[in-house]
């Protein structure tokens, strides 16, 4: 049996800008939690803060690393230019 | 400040999960059997002075993290998490994700005070409260239109309790409700049954000019269920739907990850429109000798189903893994209605994400599934694969039970 109490779509989470994290509710009434730099990081676990229970995001690293691509093309560009 | 046991002529307990003080004890421990309210320091405001302790409770539920206190007087009252408004005291000052030590007891919904509710339903973060007079009042949490009306331009959420609007002709008045994760159900007097909210795994049981579930309706939307039955009880999973009619007939649709929707769920994973359960009596009878009728009332937990028949057995399908299905002994498969062994005719019965808690004749409560935060009230954490009775409580008699989430109730209307 999978260690994971369920497996979610990055679709079906919902985002807090504020802390930059996002979220899917947790049986025992809490939240489960993976921050946006740990999905650029290829982490794929949300934990819950208050139980063992863990959820397998399903998601695509490469949209969380377009924003790093655009950087480096813009400085690339800059360089370009210079 | 006036404490409840003071007057009060009723005992309510709680037990479970905590983290935001959803148990209405005024903390945020874990309490891992059941605790007597009342007794333990639960206090409510002196708005209700000459109210609440001639009242007795009519139903307790909640959702994540908070929890709903319906009296026999009509009288909503909310506690514990209140970050999406889900608490429906009006607006709150101040930083609103983090948990308020006077949102730790219950509290009336002081809004809904000239308007007598019948019955409250809790979402993830939302409530639905059918009115005396038979319309919806919603608040709480809109990300997915779950409040089944708009909110101001630009905000997903509002604490003030506010009507449901049902464009279909003919509709005036509801009977029923029922609120999911992220979803909510409710039949009309006519007996047109509506959805509304999130439908991304089918749970709104309409499809669009696609043939594609429909994945949003931001305002209640008829789905087409029989036309020769008349739909009586609706409820609502995580991701999975149900109707009851009156002669007994089950419809489920949305997520069929687990078999919820009592098809096997290698061959449907999601059910796009209503689908008649087929119940085999001869299959499901393996261990007792029942004289099941028909299903009377139904129960939804985030990924199973309960059903309960008119001579009080329950019956159970869908997640199995938690001992959500209460039926270990058996060699069912999990999307085929098994017989849950329970001594004694359950006269109610509800369900919180991953456990459920019966209530029998004798008053008698028995618990099982998930046990983490100690949801089934053994004292431990351990989970419970058949149906025990809550041990610290058999030598009173609960005249009702409720959950939210991940917590539990039960109460008495005597003196303890």
């Amino acid at each position: 049996m999978s260690v994971y109490h369920d497996e979610i779509e990055i679709e079906d989470m919902e985002y807090d800008e504020d802390t930059e994290t996002y979220h899917y509710p947790c049986p025992c009434g809490d939240r489960f939690e993976i921050t946006r730099e740990e999905l650029e990081n290829g982490e794929d676990e949300a934990k819950c803060p208050s139980c063992s229970l863990i959820i397998k995001v399903i998601y695509d690293q490469d949209d969380f690393m377009v924003g790093e691509q655009v950087i480096a093309v813009k400085n690339m560009k800059e360089l370009e230019l210079a | 400040m006036t404490t409840i046991d003071e007057r009060a002529e009723w005992a309510v307990w709680a037990w479970g999960a905590n983290n935001c003080g959803q148990l209405g004890c005024g903390h945020r421990q874990d309490l891992l059997a059941p605790t007597v309210l009342n007794k333990s320091g639960m206090v409510l405001t002196s708005d209700l002075e000459g109210g609440l302790g001639r009242c007795t409770p009519t139903q307790l539920t909640g959702g994540g993290a908070f929890s709903v206190l319906l009296t026999d007087s009509g009288q909503v009252l909310t506690c514990g998490k209140n970050d999406r408004s889900q608490l429906g005291q009006g607006p709150q000052k101040g930083e609103k994700s983090k948990p308020r030590s006077e949102n730790m007891i219950f509290s009336p919904c002081t809004l809904l005070d000239t308007t007598p509710v019948a019955r409250v339903a809790a979402g993830w973060d939302f409530v639905l409260a059918l009115t005396g007079s038979g319309s919806i009042l919603s608040w709480g949490s809109n990300s997915f239109g779950q409040l089944g009306r708009a909110c101001s331009e630009g905000v997903k959420m509002d604490s003030t309790p506010q009507p449901v609007i049902c464009a279909h002709s003919g509709v005036s008045k509801f009977v029923e409700i029922a609120a999911g994760l992220r979803h909510a159900l409710a039949i009309s007097e006519c007996g047109h049954t509506f959805s509304w909210g999130s439908g991304r795994r089918g749970q709104l049981g309409v499809v669009n000019q696609h043939g594609k579930p429909l994945s949003n309706s931001p305002s209640p939307i008829s789905l087409f269920l029989t036309e020769c039955e008349r739909p009586s009880q609706v409820v609502a999973g995580m991701n999975f739907s149900g109707v009851l009619t009156e002669t007994g007939s089950v419809y489920l649709w949305g997520c069929n990850k687990y078999g919820q929707c009592g098809v096997m769920p290698t061959s449907e994973v999601m059910l796009f429109r209503p689908t008649c359960l087929k119940f085999t009596k001869e299959r499901a009878k393996s261990d007792i000798e029942d004289t099941h009728s028909k299903f009377v009332s139904l129960g939804a937990g985030w990924t199973h189903l309960i059903l309960r028949t008119d001579n009080g057995q329950l019956y159970s399908l869908g997640r199995s893994d938690l001992g959500q299905l209460g039926r270990s002994s058996d060699t069912i498969p999990p999307h085929i209605p098994g017989h849950v062994s329970i001594k004694g005719m359950v006269t109610s019965h509800v369900c919180s994400s991953e456990h459920n808690l019966a209530l029998t004749d004798k008053g008698q409560v028995y618990s099982w599934g998930w046990n983490e935060h100690g949801i089934c009230g053994t004292g431990n954490e351990n989970n419970v694969f058949q149906p025990q009775p809550v041990s610290s409580l058999v030598d009173k008699t609960i005249v009702g039970v409720g959950c939210g989430a991940g917590h539990c109730f039960c109460w008495t209307t005597r003196h303890v």
